[in-house]
């Protein structure tokens, strides 16, 4: 898997010492890094610090990177970490993911929020990027991985230190809950 | 706005209803979300994107040369290695080759004294053999010297002879003895029988 990843081979480059594998690198995962952190830690003062320490423990981690996950998986778990640490400096409480179990259940019904794209036209980045503020912080990060980083079902689970089945869960509950958090905000 | 009609309510699923679907199925369309998401416009600020860029490079530049010097270690740490290993095989086969004149050492420093000698004595170019030549003892040293180096025919003929006057020698000391004995013992003198004498009386 790893070992015809594009990204595993400029990450193993730069391991070895080139610079511009680096930058082809980083252009790649820039964004998506940046949002996946800022929706994550959701303070834009701490954004910038949490995205500069991931890249920062990518540079000094680079002779242990082995290529035998995808790159994007190492990468995101990296930044999940840094996020942990984050809110645990900040001292934030997660919310807990199954205090309303009932209303992700109702959510999670189709027939109740409509079809996806249904419910996300019109729809703009804002109104999701508060809606995701909403969502308990396993369910975001499980999400966020899976949009932004592009990860699948397992390695969500290798990511945030989960099984299979409950990334999965996680990902099930978060898209049903932002449905309907988006579908609620619609204007009429 | 989607209905929220109780009546269109299907039988709720049960929560892992779906958890032996396959990974790698999608649980949902990733495109969509990521465009509503990148919509959003967000994005590292250029400062941020300068300075990791230069953290890159300088881990780099900074790691290049601690690298070259764990090489060099790591070559020293082998290079001591395979010395010792050398000294250490040279030392056993030392000790064996030890044991083994162990049984004959008084021969084994005899030989090895002598052997300093030779070379101590021996003139540059010459083989060993031949200072061996040299430093053997000469029985007649003197007279080699005077009339040069002694035929081994002559030598052995001489050793012959004087072998053979010693035994000769012995041969009649051993007579002497054994007509003295005689006498002694077998009829005193004046009973001896002198050719002489004998026909006196007849």
């Amino acid at each position: 898997m790893g070992e015809g990843d594009a990204d595993a081979q400029l990450m193993l480059r730069y391991a070895a010492g080139d610079a511009r594998a680096f930058d082809a690198l980083y252009a790649t995962h820039r964004g998506a890094l940046w949002r996946f952190i800022r929706r994550s830690v959701q303070d834009a003062a701490a954004t910038d610090d949490v995205f500069q320490e991931c890249w920062s423990r990518v540079i000094t981690h680079r002779e242990s990177y082995r290529p035998e996950a995808r790159f994007a998986t190492w990468l995101y778990r990296i930044a999940h970490n840094c996020c942990m640490d984050h809110w645990r400096r900040s001292g934030r409480r997660n919310k807990r993911e199954a205090a309303d179990d009932d209303a992700i259940e109702a959510a999670a019904d189709e027939s109740v929020t409509g079809p996806l794209d249904a419910v996300l036209e019109g729809e703009s980045g804002e109104r999701l990027a508060a809606a995701l503020e909403q969502l308990p912080q396993e369910q975001r990060a499980a999400f966020l991985l899976y949009v932004e980083g592009g990860l699948s079902v397992t390695e969500i689970g290798q990511a945030t230190g989960v099984n299979p089945e409950t990334a999965k869960s996680r990902l099930r509950y978060a898209v049903a809950r932002l449905k309907q958090a988006l579908a609620e905000a619609a204007p009429e | 706005m989607p209905s929220r009609d109780s009546s269109r309510r299907l039988p709720r699923p049960r929560r892992n209803e779906d958890m032996n679907e396959k990974d790698s199925e999608a649980p949902f369309p990733r495109e969509p979300w990521k465009r509503l998401l990148e919509s959003s416009g967000e994005d590292p600020p250029e400062t941020t994107d300068a300075r990791i860029r230069a953290a890159a490079r300088r881990d780099l530049v900074t790691a290049r040369p601690a690298l070259v010097a764990a090489r060099l270690a790591r070559r020293e740490l082998r290079a001591r290695g395979a010395r010792r290993s050398i000294r250490n095989s040279a030392r056993s086969e030392g000790r064996s080759w030890t044991s083994r004149t162990a049984a004959r050492a008084p021969r084994s420093t005899a030989r090895s004294s002598t052997g300093r000698k030779r070379r101590s004595r021996r003139a540059p170019g010459q083989s060993p053999k031949a200072s061996v030549k040299i430093d053997l003892p000469r029985a007649a040293e003197t007279d080699d010297d005077e009339f040069g180096a002694e035929d081994s025919r002559v030598r052995r003929g001489r050793r012959r002879h004087s072998v053979a006057r010693r035994r000769t020698r012995a041969r009649g000391e051993g007579r002497e003895r054994d007509a003295g004995r005689g006498a002694r013992t077998t009829t005193p003198a004046s009973h001896r029988i002198s050719p002489v004498t004998s026909g006196d009386i007849v």
